[in-house]
């Protein structure tokens, strides 16, 4: 028996031998880029005729490249699992395991075998589809037949973002759609039971199965893959970006690139990641704040969840207040603004929080250098009732005290945010949300100076649909912006106290009509500014510092607005938009009378009168048409044209190269015009077929009225007679944007470069109401020449690899000619505004990101991110000044903000 | 400290909170502009002898200084027609004796001046207000060795005033006794300015009378000047509002931190032009205001917590040693600048 046993297990070793040497020597030639494990392996069991079984949670999750030419069947399994901890063997009959090295007994290869015969495993490719059912109204709330409205959003299951760019497709009718840049879709169908296919690349495809009575609503949450991880989400929003929309200009923020891009000290920001895109820009590195084609900062309404922000800096503008944690979705509009929007010249940026998650409790963050935050997310009522709460905080004032300097050390510096955001799917038709927001910054040097500022916002909205054809949105929101200057001790401590109140109510609805070619968007909007007095308070026992209380008053202003988005035909599509608005100026305040025909100045007052609360003291209104037409020579390329006029009545008035917190918000008045700026902007798109590949070019002109301006030197802070120092331009921008970005691939990004030129000419009546003798000239923010570039290289799924450069031109500055001294005093004497420039500016930042998130769907995960800004440590000069040195000579000196290297690491978590 | 200086110094706040800003001298060679006129002058209630600079402008390299204006004519006029001629002393000075025109609160003054290439400049009409006296002056050191100095006064109730403050300090200098047999010891008076490149300015124009108590006025670092005795002359300038805007503005444009809070600077305006030709720049000011003189001495005894060392000790070596190891002005004190052996009167 002994012998018959060791024969037959002789001969079955020899044979298997023999078999598996001619099986690992079958020839294999494919090319494989980019792609899945599971996937390669099936492939290579077509080729090779055999069978592989693997544990499909212990595959490798990355992709791979390879180009196998005649390659053994054993030389390309060993490639495709080098570096991993997984072996394979042959079985016999045609059969190869692939197990962990340490684990490959005889029964873990029985149990794997008959796990893959019985069913209990599958291929991962397999795997992608999720079946769900869902049933919207009651059965008979609508006649048979009627076509109904869903209206859906597609979220990512783990962050709760909204999902870019996936695509519904109903298989029973072959109809399909694909979600906006919110995330959004809506799709019609008639009532009865349809089969919905909802696929992204990256997620786990699902089938819902939708019994649908009624108009409503639908969230469908994808769960990532970890198989296909690597995609990014800019291939879907490179579809809506170039193809899709009739906005020109239209920019869109992808959150998981932004908190990936390198940042000074590792802090993601949505406003410093917007200066990456073409047209936008800063005056330099610190200052809050950021330009659209040339315009003034206060030219851009910055909204976060719909509610305006008059400060969005932490930490004198190093930062922006956005918890990049809680944030959903970034939108800029720069070209085109749609009439629904109203009250700036340059841009809107729209910040969009996320709801907090109906089904599940999660949480996310991360703890940097200087600051950490989090957000926490779950439901209180099962997908019903859902918060958001989320916070941030700096610990930069702990360090202070161990500097050397002892000014340094006695200072004190802090910021931090907290928000929390309550979202009610009363019904499939109805939702309500309500955000509260609060942002606090200090400063204090020494016992010299300092600043804080605090913004809140406390808002509620309600989503109605009312049916298939026609939804409302109703928003009101209260915002209070509150800043003060401070001298903290002595005879002459005080605080210096301004800030600005904005209440809002919006009502916008959405018609579609014609068969759909139509989307109207009509609604009114009211806002209610309050500009809280500039006050001037001494500190207790500040013997030497007299009280001022200077009223700025207030205003009102109505917007009626209508917005078509029409689908003319296959090829052309229109939007078309005309706002009307009404501005009233309100007191509390003293309008001061000058002479005629004498400039406004102190000594030309005749006269002032006082109005309340409750008088208007001027009125201006007018039409803002906005027409946007998109002309599609195929999918892949189309041209667009646009015209917008638009009206601002709120100013910024801020003299300093960078806004400070103090800077004051006055509303139009009789001295103080609203702007006006009329934009044209023409560009051309183009994809290629797989959206790998976005081109873009657009340009734009824009000229602007009453552009504020100021005198020389001017004294802008509790100044009664404001008026004295302002002066009224007009300007002008124009310029050209060019993009290629690549959105799919190993290597994803973009670059971006943008000529630009805003240009100013103040020409009064008088000497003192002329800037450089009429002539046009450069505006603080003119910078011709920007240019981006924007990489990101997904090495395998946990590691990845960004940089990006950024190049533009100096500012444009004034700089001293020659001096000269009197009474002791060295005073220079300065060029004509705006005439000379600083040094071009550049910067490269690297980054590099340990995403170990990506291994698994839920539980804790973690990524590490090592980032290096200003990797070759340039001093980039912010500007030129002069001093009298020790010697009593006067020399020229540079000042750099940040002129050196900064390493920084942040570790994000989620759970 | 005021408001805009609060702005002004910004950059610090870049630099307190760590974040490497850094400051360096550069080359700045430009084309310049063409040379301009300069010109500073004031008449005060003061009946002294008051002097007028006429400078034209210098570049930033080492070899352009500003350079004075020789042989200029400056004749002051007031609101009753007196004229009066300015003599001319070294180096663009000229002096006003007030032989016939005098400073009178309530006068109106304007000057003429005509230049050597026969270009002539005058000053906007300026009145002069009314005095405000000084009512208290005292000082107090902190611990980073500073004096400050600070003014009580009141405004009248319905006067606008726009104040400015100067300070003067004389300073008393023994040399080093010369031995037995040698001549004895010199005592020197030394004057210096405090220094002006900041202006202390304050204005006012509250209805009821407002009484300013403690208002900064001036500050000075306490090092071995003051060792021995001091005396601080403050004087207290009521001026008018183009002057005072105009000392608000060379704060501004003189003071740059190159901050990215800087206002943008421009070209100070004053209140002087050339009569032929208006669009071309003369820099500087002439004003017409009143003084009150206040007097502070300061003995190194009064300050608190701070060693005052002797500059003539042997080991103190800041002031460069002399070949006996003793600083030069220890031995011969009229070797400092603007020594003087004349005591004055209220020392």
């Amino acid at each position: 028996m002994y012998r018959y046993l060791l024969v037959i297990f002789t001969t079955t070793i020899c044979f298997v031998s023999l078999r598996a040497q001619s099986l690992y020597d079958i020839a294999i030639t494919a090319k494989f880029d980019e792609v899945q494990i599971p996937a390669v392996l099936a492939e290579l069991e077509r080729k090779a005729g055999v069978h592989i079984y693997y544990h499909p949670d212990l595959i490798p999750a990355y992709k791979v490249s390879f180009d196998f030419q005649k390659s053994s069947l054993k030389v390309a399994l060993q490639q495709v699992l080098e570096g991993s901890n997984m072996r394979f063997t042959n079985i016999g009959n045609d059969k190869i395991v692939i197990g962990p090295k340490d684990q490959m007994n005889s029964a873990y290869l029985v149990d794997l075998v008959a796990g893959w015969e019985s069913g209990k495993y599958q291929s991962p490719l397999l795997m992608d589809l999720l079946e769900k059912n869902l049933i919207i109204g009651e059965t008979g709330a609508r006649v048979s037949g009627s076509k109904l409205l869903i209206k859906g959003e597609i979220k990512d299951y783990s962050t709760e973002e909204a999902i870019v760019g996936a695509t519904v497709f109903v298989r029973e009718t072959g109809d399909g759609t694909a979600t906006d840049e919110n995330g959004k879709f809506n799709l019609k169908v008639p009532t009865g039971t349809w089969s919905l296919l909802i696929e992204y690349i990256g997620y786990q495809s699902v089938l819902v199965k939708l019994t649908a009575n009624d108009d409503g609503n639908m969230t469908i949450v994808l769960n990532p893959n970890p198989l296909q991880l690597t995609e990014v989400l800019v291939k879907g929003e490179a579809v809506q970006r170039s193809t899709n929309s009739t906005n020109l200009g239209l920019e869109k923020l992808d959150v998981k690139v932004m908190r990936e891009l390198p940042s000074l000290l590792g802090e993601s920001d949505v406003v410093k990641s917007l200066l990456y895109l073409p047209g936008v820009s800063t005056v330099g590195e610190g200052s809050g704040g950021f330009n659209v084609r040339g315009g003034n900062i206060d030219q851009n309404l910055v909204m976060q969840d719909g509610m305006p922000l008059f400060n969005a800096s932490h930490a004198l503008g190093f930062f922006s207040v956005f918890n990049a944690d809680a944030v959903d979705n970034v939108t800029l509009y720069k070209g085109h603004i749609p009439a629904q929007y109203g009250g700036r010249l340059s841009s809107v940026l729209d910040v969009g929080l996320k709801d907090g998650n109906r089904f599940g409790w999660h949480g996310n963050g991360s703890v940097g250098v200087i600051s950490s935050k989090a957000v926490l997310e779950g439901p209180i009522i099962k997908d019903k009732l859902s918060i958001l709460v989320g916070g941030r905080g700096s610990y930069i004032g702990y360090i202070l005290p161990q500097v050397r300097n002892r000014s340094v050390a006695r200072s004190a510096t802090r910021f931090n945010d907290q928000l929390a955001k309550i979202t009610w799917r009363i019904s499939p038709k109805a939702t309500f949300r309500v955000l509260g927001v609060n942002t606090y910054d200090y400063f204090r040097y020494d016992n010299e100076f300092g600043y804080d500022w605090q913004n809140q916002q406390l808002g509620a909205s309600l989503d109605l649909i009312h049916n298939s054809h026609f939804s409302t949105s109703v928003s009101v929101s209260g915002v209070r912006y509150k800043a003060s200057l401070f001298d903290p001790e002595g005879n002459d401590a005080f605080s210096l106290i301004s800030g600005i109140d904005n209440y809002k109510a919006k009502i916008e609805n959405l018609l579609l009509t014609g068969q759909d070619k139509h989307s109207l968007r009509f609604g009114v909007e009211a806002n209610l500014f309050d500009t809280a007095p500039e006050q001037l308070e001494p500190k207790e026992g500040a013997t030497a510092v007299l009280p001022k209380k200077v009223e700025r008053g207030g205003g009102r202003e109505f917007g009626f607005f209508v917005q078509d988005e029409w689908k003319f035909n296959p090829r052309i599509s229109i939007s078309v938009g005309l706002r009307y608005s009404l501005f009233q100026q309100t007191g509390p305040v003293t309008v001061y009378n000058y002479e005629p025909n004498a400039p406004k100045e102190d000594e030309t007052v005749v006269g002032e009168e006082t109005f309340s609360a409750s008088d208007v003291v001027k009125s201006y209104q007018g039409f803002e048409p906005r027409a946007s037409v998109k002309y599609s020579f195929d999918e892949y390329t189309s041209v667009k044209g646009s015209y917008n006029l638009l009206r601002q009545y709120v100013h910024l008035i801020s003299n300093t190269a960078a806004p400070t917190p103090v800077d004051l918000w006055q509303v139009s008045g009789p001295y103080l015009p609203p702007q006006v700026a009329d934009q044209y902007s023409l560009g051309i798109y183009k994809n290629t077929e797989n959206t790998m590949w976005e081109y873009s070019l657009e340009g734009y002109f824009k000229k602007i009225k009453n552009q504020p301006e100021y005198k020389d030197l001017p004294d802008l802070l509790l100044n009664e007679r404001l008026e004295t120092e302002l002066l009224q331009g007009k300007g002008r921008t124009w310029g050209a944007e060019v993009s290629i970005r690549k959105a799919t691939g190993k290597w994803t990004g973009w670059v971006s470069y943008t000529f630009s030129r805003a240009e100013v000419q103040v020409n009064g009546t008088y000497p003192s109401e002329t800037i450089n003798g009429g002539k046009w000239y450069p505006s603080g923010f003119d910078k011709p020449h920007q240019l981006s570039v924007v990489g990101r290289c997904q090495i395998n799924p946990r590691n990845i690899f960004n940089f990006n450069f950024t190049y533009n031109s100096g500012r444009p500055i004034t700089v001293p000619l020659n001096y000269y001294s009197i009474n002791g005093v060295v005073i220079p004497n300065y060029s004509e505004r705006n005439s000379f420039r600083i040094k071009d500016y550049h910067r490269l930042d690297l980054a590099y990101t340990i995403d170990n998130s990506k291994a698994k769907v839920k539980g804790w995960r973690g990524s590490l991110t090592f980032s290096v800004y200003n990797i070759y440590a340039r001093k980039n000069p912010f500007s030129v000044f002069f001093k009298r040195n020790n010697n009593e000579r006067v020399s020229a000196y540079e000042l750099s903000v940040l002129g050196t290297v900064m390493p920084a690491m942040t570790y994000n978590f989620t759970f | 400290m005021t408001t805009n200086s609060v702005i002004y110094n910004c950059v610090w706040v870049l630099v307190a909170v760590g974040i490497s800003g850094c400051i360096k001298e550069v080359s700045f060679k430009q084309e310049t502009s063409p040379s301009a006129i300069a010109i500073y002058g004031a008449i005060t209630n003061d009946p002294r002898p008051q002097e007028l600079a006429i400078v034209q402008t210098g570049g930033f390299e080492k070899d352009d200084a500003q350079r004075p204006v020789i042989g200029a004519v400056a004749i002051l006029q007031d609101d009753l027609g007196n004229k009066e001629q300015y003599i001319e002393m070294a180096d663009g000075r000229y002096i006003l004796s007030k032989t016939i025109v005098k400073g009178v609160p309530g006068r109106t003054y304007k000057i003429e001046i005509v230049l050597p290439d026969g270009k002539i400049i005058h000053s906007n009409p300026e009145k002069m207000p009314a005095v405000l006296p000084i009512e208290k002056l005292y000082g107090r050191n902190d611990s980073t060795q500073t004096l400050t100095l600070y003014a009580d006064m009141t405004i009248p109730g319905g006067q606008e005033a726009w104040v400015r403050w100067e300070a003067d300090r004389v300073r008393l200098l023994r040399e080093l006794p010369k031995g037995p047999f040698g001549p004895p010891p010199k005592i020197c008076y030394l004057w210096t300015h405090f220094s002006r490149q900041e202006a202390n300015l304050f204005h006012s124009n509250e209805i009821n009378d407002y009484h300013v108590i403690g208002q900064d006025v001036g500050m000075s670092n306490i090092n071995s000047t003051f060792y021995e005795r001091n005396c601080i002359q403050m004087y207290q300038f009521s001026t008018t509002a183009a002057s005072y805007n105009f000392w608000g503005d060379v704060q501004k444009a003189a003071n740059p931190k190159g901050t990215i809070f800087d206002t943008p600077p421009a070209a100070v305006k004053g209140n002087l032009h050339y009569v032929s030709d208006p669009d071309t720049p003369v820099f500087g000011f002439f004003e017409a205001m009143s003084v009150d003189t206040a007097r502070l001495f300061v003995y190194r005894d009064e300050f608190e917590g701070i060693i005052v060392t002797d500059p003539c000790n042997l080991n103190y070596s800041s002031y460069g040693l002399a070949s006996n190891g003793y600083a030069p002005e220890c031995i011969d004190c009229l070797l400092k600048e603007s020594a003087t052996l004349e005591k004055p009167w209220f020392w």
